[in-house]
C-alpha cells in the first residue's frame, strides 16, 4: 500500500509537470513520513551529509573546464588538427569528426557540449565535403555521446557517488569501452564513406595546426597523465584543468574576455543547481532504503526471478534502455544504480564493469526518442526535423548497440586496467 | 496596476539573480583557486593546504544550491518530459501556473525543513574540526536558496509571462 501510494505520488507531480527535484523531494518526504520514523529534517540532513563527499567537487569543475573550451578557441583548434592529420584518409573529414568527438569528450565530460562544439565546427564542413546530411546529422550525434563513457565522465562520477564504486577506476575501465565505440564509428565512416577520397596531405597545414592547437592538444594529456600517474585524484585533475583552460582561453588564444568568462561560469552554475539539488535529494532517498535495506530485499526478490548473470544482463539492458528513452542519463543513474549494483553484485558482476555498462546502455539514450538529449539539440543546434535527426541516428543506434552488447559480455574490456 | 506589478516582479527577479550570481561567481573563484593551490603548493613544496578539501566542499555547496536560483530564473531545472502529452490540449492554458505554484509550495517545504536544520545545528554548536568554522553558517545557504527559489516560482505561478523558456540540461539550446 505505501509502494502503490508513492507510485501515485511520483506519477501524478510527473503528469503535472514538475521538476525532478520536486518529484525526489515529495518522493524522499513521503518514505520519511511512512518507514522513516516521521523525521522529515532527515531529508536535508542525509542530503547535507552526503554532498560533503569532495569528488563532488569535479563535476562543477569539469564542466567549468569543458563550457570553456567550447566557447574558447581550444575545440576549433582541436579539429583542426584532426582535419589537417586525416586529410588524406578516404572519408576523412569523417574520420577526423570521430577523432575529434573523442579528444574532445576526454575533456570535457559531457555530450551534448561536445556535439555543439565539434558539431558547429564539423556539420558545415562535412555537408560541403559531400557527405549526406543524414550520415552527417548521425555521426555527430552518436560520436558526441563519446562523450559521457571516454574519462573523465560525469555520469560514472555519479555513478560512483551513489554506489560507492572507485572513480579512479571508473575512470579507468572507461577507456577501453570508450576506444571500442570510437573504432566502431570510424570502422562505419570508412566502410559507408570510402567513395570520398582524400586529398594530399598538406605539410604547412599540419605544422601550423600543430603550432595553434598544441595547447587545446595538451589538455587530455594533463587532465588523464594526471590521474592516470597518480599525480593528481580526480577532482585535482578538474581543478587543474579548468585552470589550465583559463589560462589558455584567457591569455594564451585570448578568445575569451571577462564578460565572456562570467558568462561561462554562470552557465557552468546553472546546470550545477539543475543537477545538484536533485543529487541531494536521491542520495537522502538513497541513505533511508539503505537504512531500510531495501536493495537487499529488492536483491532477495530479484534472485528468485532472474536466471544468472546472463539473464540479469538482459533483463537490466533491456529495462535501461526504456529507461534511456524517456530521462536522462544522470537522473537514471541517481534513481537506479543504487537499486541495480547490488543485484548486478549479487549475480557476480563487478560494480565497476556493471558500471561501464549501465553507462554505455544509457548513452544509447541520447539517440532514442523521445527524450534523446542529442536529437534535440541537434534539432535546435543544426536546423532539421526531429523525424529527420531520428532517421539518421538509426544506424549509429544499431552500432552502439552492438557496442554494448560487447561490452556487457566482455567484463575483461573494462577491466583489463584495473588491478 | 496590474502592469506595476508585474514590473516590480521583474525588477524583483532581476535584482535577486544579479545577488545570486555575484555570490556565485565568488564561490566558484574560492573552489578552483583553493583547490589549484592545494594541488600546485603540494607539487612545488610537498606539502598542500590542510584546510583546502573543507572549503572546496563548501564552496561547491554554495555555488550548488544558490545554482538552483540561476537554473529556475533560466528554466533549466531537470523534468522528465514523458508525460507532457498525456495532457489534454484544453488543460494547457492552466497548467503552467498550476506547475509554478507546485514548483514554489516544494521548495518553500524544502526551505522551511532546511531552516529547522540550520536552527538545530546552531543549538548544537557543531563547528568544522579543520576550519573550525560554526556548520550552521555553512548550512545557511539551504535555507536561502531554496527560499529564493520558492520565491521565484511564485511570481512565476502569478505573471507566467515572466517565466523563462524551458531548456534541455547540459545544452545552450532552448528547447524548440
Amino acid at each position: 500500500m505505501m509502494a502503490l501510494g508513492l507510485i501515485a505520488l511520483v506519477f501524478l507531480l510527473l503528469w503535472l509537470r514538475q521538476y525532478l527535484v520536486i518529484v525526489l523531494a515529495a518522493a524522499a518526504i513521503y518514505l520519511y513520513l511512512t518507514v522513516g520514523g516521521g523525521q522529515v529534517s532527515n531529508v536535508i540532513l542525509d542530503g547535507w551529509d552526503e554532498l560533503q563527499k569532495d569528488v563532488l567537487i569535479a563535476i562543477p569543475l569539469y564542466m567549468l573546464a569543458g563550457q570553456l573550451m567550447a566557447e574558447g578557441a581550444m575545440a576549433r583548434r582541436l579539429v583542426r588538427i584532426m582535419r589537417a592529420l586525416t586529410a588524406p584518409v578516404p572519408a576523412g573529414l569523417a574520420v577526423a569528426t570521430c577523432l575529434s568527438c573523442g579528444v574532445f569528450a576526454a575533456i570535457v565530460g559531457s555530450s551534448s557540449v561536445t556535439l555543439l562544439a565539434v558539431g558547429t565546427i564539423m556539420y558545415p564542413a562535412l555537408l560541403a565535403g559531400g557527405y549526406s546530411k543524414s550520415f552527417s546529422l548521425g555521426l555527430l550525434c552518436a560520436g558526441a555521446t563519446l562523450g559521457i563513457i571516454i574519462p573523465p565522465s560525469i555520469p560514472l562520477i555519479l555513478y560512483g557517488v551513489m554506489t560507492g564504486t572507485s572513480i579512479a577506476d571508473l575512470f579507468l575501465a572507461g577507456v577501453g569501452p570508450g576506444l571500442l565505440l570510437l573504432g566502431l564509428l570510424t570502422a562505419y565512416s570508412l566502410a559507408t564513406q570510402w567513395h570520398l577520397r582524400g586529398k594530399r596531405w598538406d605539410g604547412a597545414e599540419i605544422r601550423v595546426a600543430l603550432r595553434e592547437g598544441v595547447w587545446a592538444l595538451l589538455m587530455p594529456v594533463i587532465i588523464l597523465g594526471g590521474i592516470y600517474s597518480g599525480k593528481f585524484t580526480a577532482t585535482e585533475s578538474a581543478a587543474v584543468a579548468s585552470v589550465y583552460a583559463l589560462f589558455v582561453e584567457l591569455l594564451v588564444y585570448r578568445h575569451l574576455n571577462w564578460r565572456g568568462l562570467k558568462s561561462v561560469v554562470l552557465d557552468t552554475s546553472r546546470l550545477m543547481g539543475g543537477l545538484f539539488p536533485v543529487l541531494m535529494m536521491a542520495l537522502s532517498i538513497n541513505k533511508l532504503l539503505v537504512y531500510q535495506q531495501v536493495p537487499q530485499m529488492v536483491v532477495g526478490q530479484l534472485e528468485s526471478f532472474i536466471a544468472g548473470p546472463v539473464g540479469f544482463m538482459l533483463v537490466s539492458n533491456a529495462l535501461l534502455l526504456v529507461v534511456g528513452c524517456l530521462m536522462d542519463i544522470g537522473s537514471a543513474i541517481l534513481l537506479l544504480a543504487p537499486i541495480l549494483q547490488p543485484v548486478a553484485e549479487s549475480q557476480g558482476l563487478h560494480p565497476v564493469h556493471f558500471g561501464i555498462m549501465m553507462t554505455v546502455n544509457l548513452e544509447i539514450g541520447y539517440l532514442t526518442p523521445p527524450m534523446g538529449l542529442n536529437l534535440i539539440v541537434a534539432m535546435t543546434a543544426f536546423r532539421e526535423s526531429f523525424g529527420f535527426i531520428c532517421r539518421a541516428v538509426l544506424p549509429f543506434i544499431l552500432l552502439m548497440m552492438v557496442g554494448l552488447i560487447v561490452v556487457a559480455f566482455w567484463p575483461g574490456l573494462s577491466l583489463f586496467m584495473i588491478g | 496596476m496590474k502592469n506595476a506589478a508585474a514590473t516590480w516582479a521583474q525588477v524583483c527577479l532581476q535584482k535577486l539573480l544579479a545577488l545570486e550570481s555575484a555570490v556565485l561567481l565568488a564561490a566558484f573563484a574560492i573552489l578552483i583557486v583553493v583547490i589549484f593551490a592545494d594541488v600546485a603548493l603540494r607539487t612545488i613544496t610537498g606539502s598542500g593546504l590542510l584546510w583546502s578539501r573543507d572549503v572546496g566542499i563548501y564552496a561547491n555547496i554554495w555555488l550548488s544550491m544558490l545554482g538552483i536560483g540561476i537554473a529556475s530564473s533560466q528554466g533549466s531545472h531537470l523534468r522528465p518530459r514523458f508525460m507532457d502529452s498525456w495532457v489534454r490540449a484544453e488543460w494547457q492554458a492552466w497548467l503552467p501556473r498550476v506547475q509554478e505554484l507546485l514548483a514554489a509550495a516544494g521548495f518553500l517545504v524544502l526551505a522551511v525543513i532546511a531552516s529547522q536544520v540550520v536552527a538545530d545545528t546552531r543549538e548544537l554548536g557543531d563547528s568544522n574540526s579543520v576550519l573550525r568554522w560554526p556548520i550552521w553558517i555553512c548550512q545557511l545557504c539551504m535555507p536561502i536558496a531554496l527560499g529564493f527559489a520558492a520565491f521565484k516560482h511564485s511570481l512565476f505561478a502569478l505573471y507566467p509571462a515572466l517565466r523563462p523558456a524551458e531548456r534541455d540540461e547540459a545544452s545552450e539550446a532552448p528547447r524548440a
